[in-house]
């Protein structure tokens, strides 16, 4: 062990000369008695190896929680105002506008999350509407067609569809785990037409159903928000293999 | 000197002091640790039984009976609780199993005097045991955790008014009153049983099909829909008076109050206290013998119009009667709905009347007139509506008045616009005064389109030459005395010419819907559905989005590719926003009728 840098509150070693042992003469610093000498270190060390571990592990999980709680957060909000963009767009509230994604962007400080599709940013977040196709999408949707509705007269009868995607941040190193609507589906606002809910195979929504994210009843829809972050920055010791937070909120 | 003895006793001290601190160092890191668990399991609770409570609202709408409705929001909500608050979430629990099912009960909101207002509460509750690392040192290895979220339906309080008239007929095969019955029923699947519904059915009466009520599907609503038939005019100011009386009569007023008004043409029917006729003047007839005199007071002119040759009209009632003699020596009314009948063209065709405006309404003719005894048109002995010599009304009443039985103004209603402003903008009103409607042709280039081609109308002034050149008296004994007019002149509003009345019958359905949309305690919002180009019937483009109070006058199905579309002359910016929806194909009303609901069902989440 070294004792380098510890110089103040090291003791003097006697002198040895013939059988008397002489002292050297005091110094300014402490004294402590001989069996003594160290032990505050000793102690502080033993103390140390245990509250320092303590101490980083409190802290980086506090900062997880932290990050955890605002991740969430983020994606509660994002829904509820996915919630007022898709049922009361005379709000105006809509979600594809910079300076609407900006809330959630504020909500998300320090994650790392900017407006728009970029390849840069360390975060990214998904709001996607998604309808199990039944009735109402099939009389919607279909020109001409009439009850009773099936995958023949109304191809994705049954499927879930999306109804509405935005996405803004690095959409291009994380993907939403629902998949995406064919690009030319999406209308700039985020909404998707009834006809392509109603027919377009490509507009399908994954991971949805028994076993997936959420069983829904036929015309039944689910607001989803999903969020991503690259969270390296308070991966202390290296804690995470993989230090990616991943969140979701279902309205 | 230190005495050793005391520095003996002083050894470990650090390590017995740290030991207790590291006891409390170790029980505030273990608290934040617990707490934060806490914390997050809190706060994911939190949203899981808002968004429970959400999915419920929304879930009554896939329902047809009350008791499906509550099945669908204990079934939903405990999906989308599952969805946000996984089980074991960080390691939670929930007492008596793994699983969860957050309990759910629907209140209906109440005012200040206990009565129900329109809002239907869904509290959805839940409780999760926390798991704690550090506290259970102390015997509490878990902590329960409740939330509580609320999400509030605003109700809907909707009328259906849908329009039977006999142009609902054709085309044939189906026809476009079958093509709208199953699009209704097909309508109201969508909807809560926990909304209201009702349906007014209106040809020249206006009928309370079905009463408006909750729980529809477990009554009679969707066979008395299959149940309708369609004959007869178009009576759609009385019926859209009806449907507003029932809003308010279910008195809910923070519900979404709706009228859905579904019309495939013109309105053509008016409900006046109507001057009787006083003065022999010239007008069309029938005349009031048989057979109609070659001379005298409604000798056949033949058909001297050039427009009317031109097309070979030759019927008789279709003439001008000179010196039709009064009915009346002196003044007095007659009240009841009176409707063109036949094509709305500018001459002669009928007037159809009088008839009761609603079903529960009831029509007397004087039985005198002053000193004479009402000279009731021939054949007719005890008149009753829609009898068979009703087509004679038009020699019993003077004119059409300013004002119909409800107050509207009969004259349009009040334009916004303050430039820019369309051709039938005159005198501050949006009116149809001066409108002539069987002219002005526009073809789609839509090919596919079936009629391809339409009348649109257009200024009378522009057609000089055919008819009578106005929709009112302009000699005669009836040329003055009336409010002045869109012409420009003083002359009473004709009710002998089809042309005419549904001239009036327009300018009073934008009136009443101004009306309603008055309203500040129920905030009615007036919803359209247009099956344009049905029957024979000249296209509107600007009427009904007047009615919805629409913000901008979009296209019809019969306009050019190159159309603008122009903002409305009559919008109200402090009145309630319509939907309106047009389509000249009548295959497409299940599609647009299920787009209407969305919209409303958006509005009332």
């Amino acid at each position: 062990m070294s004792w380098a840098g510890c110089s103040p509150v090291r003791p003097a070693r006697p002198i040895l000369k013939g059988n008397a042992v002489k002292h050297p003469p005091k110094s300014r610093g402490l004294q402590h008695p001989r069996g003594e000498r160290g032990s505050q270190v000793v102690e502080f060390a033993l103390a140390m190896a245990f509250l320092v571990p303590l101490f980083a592990g409190a802290f980086s999980i506090g900062l997880t929680l932290a990050k955890g709680v605002q991740l969430s957060n983020v994606c509660w909000d994002s829904v509820v105002l996915m919630v007022d963009a898709t049922t009361d767009p005379e709000s105006g509230l809509d979600l594809s506008q910079a300076q609407n994604q900006k809330i959630i962007v504020s909500a998300a400080n320090g994650l790392g999350l900017a407006t728009g599709s970029n390849s840069t940013g360390n975060s990214v977040v998904y709001l996607s509407k998604v309808v199990m196709v039944g009735p109402t999408e099939c009389s919607e949707g279909v020109s001409g067609g009439s009850a009773p509705w099936s995958a023949s007269n109304c191809p994705n009868y049954g499927q879930y569809a999306f109804e509405y995607r935005i996405a803004f941040g690095n959409t291009s190193r994380w993907s939403s785990t629902l998949g995406a609507p064919p690009s030319a589906d999406v209308a700039s606002n985020g909404t998707i037409s009834y006809a392509n809910i109603a027919t377009d195979t490509n507009n399908r929504a994954t991971n949805m159903g028994s076993g997936g994210i959420i069983t829904l009843a036929p015309s039944n829809f689910a607001l989803i928000a999903e969020m991503y972050a690259d969270v390296t920055s308070i991966n202390l010791f290296s804690i995470w293999n993989t230090p990616v937070m991943y969140a979701r909120s279902i309205s | 000197m230190p005495n050793p003895r005391n520095r003996k006793s002083q050894r470990g001290f650090v390590l017995i002091l740290q030991s207790v601190m590291m006891t409390v160092t170790i029980a505030a890191a273990g608290l934040a640790v617990d707490v934060g668990t806490l914390y997050m399991i809190k706060a994911r609770l939190s949203a899981a039984v808002d968004a429970a409570a959400l999915a419920a609202g929304r879930s009554v709408n896939l329902a047809q009976t009350l008791s499906q409705a509550q099945t669908a929001a204990t079934t939903t909500a405990d999906q989308f609780f599952a969805a946000n608050f996984p089980n074991g979430y960080l390691n939670s629990s929930f007492t008596g199993g793994s699983s969860y099912t957050p309990t759910v009960t629907l209140t209906q909101e109440t005012d200040v005097n206990g009565n129900p207002d329109g809002i239907l509460d869904f509290n959805v509750s839940a409780t999760a045991n926390a798991p704690t690392y550090f506290m259970r040192i102390f015997g509490n290895s878990s902590v329960p955790v409740t939330s509580g979220g609320t999400a509030s339906r605003r109700g809907l309080v909707m009328m259906m008014v849908l329009d039977i008239s006999s142009s609902m007929n054709t085309p044939t095969s189906p026809t476009a009153c079958a093509e709208m019955i199953s699009a209704a029923q097909n309508f109201i699947t969508l909807f809560s049983p926990y909304d209201t519904i009702g349906l007014i059915t209106f040809n020249l009466t206006a009928s309370l099909t079905y009463a408006p009520s909750t729980n529809y599907g477990s009554g009679t609503l969707n066979s008395d829909i299959g149940a309708i038939t369609c004959g007869s005019n178009t009576n759609t100011i009385s019926a859209l008076n009806y449907a507003y009386q029932q809003i308010k009569s279910v008195n809910l007023p923070l519900a979404e109050n709706v009228i859905l008004l579904f019309t495939d043409g013109s309105p053509n029917g008016i409900l006046a206290a109507f001057p009787l006729r006083t003065s022999a003047d010239s007008r069309y007839g029938p005349a009031q013998v048989t057979p109609t005199p070659s001379s005298g007071n409604c000798k056949d002119v033949g058909p001297t119009d050039p427009y009317l040759s031109s097309i070979g009209v030759t019927e008789n009632e279709e003439q001008i009667c000179p010196s039709m003699p009064a009915v009346c020596s002196s003044a007095g009314t007659v009240t009841g709905a009176i409707a063109q009948w036949g094509d709305q063209d500018s001459w002669g065709a009928t007037t159809y009347g009088l008839a009761a405006p609603t079903d529960k309404d009831s029509v007397t003719y004087p039985t005198t007139c002053g000193s004479l005894t009402v000279n009731y048109p021939y054949g007719c002995t005890s008149c009753t509506a829609e009898g068979p010599t009703g087509t004679n009304i038009r020699q019993m009443i003077a004119y059409i008045p300013d004002t119909d039985k409800y107050g509207n103004n009969l004259h349009g209603v009040t334009a916004t616009c303050t430039s820019g402003c369309p051709a039938d903008v005159i005198g501050g009103l949006v009116t149809r005064d001066n409108w002539l409607y069987q002219v002005n042709n526009e073809c789609s280039p839509d090919s596919s389109l079936s009629p391809l081609c339409k009348n649109v109308g257009d200024l009378w002034t522009n057609h000089s030459t055919t008819g009578t050149g106005s929709n009112f008296f302009t000699s005669g004994a009836y040329s003055s005395g009336c409010t002045s007019n869109g012409m420009g002149t003083n002359g009473c509003f004709r009710p002998d010419q089809p042309n005419s009345i549904v001239a009036a019958s327009m300018n009073g359905t934008m009136s009443q819907a101004y009306t309603i949309r008055s309203d500040t305690t129920y905030h009615p919002i007036i919803n359209v559905i247009y099956l344009t180009g049905n029957g024979t019937d000249s296209v509107d483009r600007e009427f009904l989005p007047i009615v919805a109070n629409y913000p901008t006058i979009p296209a019809l199905p019969y306009d050019p590719t190159s159309y603008v579309p122009y903002t409305n002359p009559a919008y109200q910016t402090g009145q309630e926003t319509g939907k309106y929806l047009v389509t000249a194909d009548k295959t497409q009303l299940t599609s647009l009728f299920a787009q209407m609901a969305s919209e409303l069902l958006r509005l009332s989440k």
